[in-house]
């Protein structure tokens, strides 16, 4: 079964929960901007955002 | 678990390979910059620039994580790659 894994937009930071990073970012519209992440990296950088 | 060398390259090599840009094909300099991205994760828990100094403010950590925003910087202007030369023009 597939595994949905923790993706970060390197322009504004959005993270993004699934089976791959959005094509576009719904936030900042850059194109193939999501980096694939760890679950602690995610925490901690929406820790960094205050969320 | 924080991703070892091999992960991180896999990551970095999906990140780059519909963009306009690639990782640096100098792998010793891969190598070292992955060390310092390692050693940050390790120590902080985000993989933070290793060639940039943090000031623990929100807006310039966030801007630190890497793959930051390196096509806004003018080092990317002026010599296409990153701050780090971690990733670099096709």
């Amino acid at each position: 079964m597939p595994v949905k894994k923790f993706w970060r937009c390197n322009v504004c930071n959005d993270i993004h929960y699934g089976m791959a990073g959005p094509d576009i970012c719904p936030t900042c519209q850059t194109k193939n901007a999501y980096a694939e992440i760890d679950r602690n990296e995610a925490v901690k950088a929406m820790q960094l955002q205050g969320i | 678990m924080n991703m070892g060398k091999e992960e991180m390259l896999d990551v970095f090599g999906t990140f780059t390979e519909k963009n306009d840009f690639r990782l640096n094909p100098d792998a010793k300099h891969v190598d070292m910059i992955l060390n310092g991205l390692m050693a940050n994760e390790k120590k902080y828990g985000l993989k933070f620039c290793p060639c940039r100094l943090r000031d623990g403010t929100k807006e310039t950590d966030l801007g630190l994580l890497c793959p930051c925003n390196f096509k806004a910087q003018d080092v990317w202007q002026k010599q296409q790659r990153c701050w780090c030369g971690l990733f670099v023009k096709r």
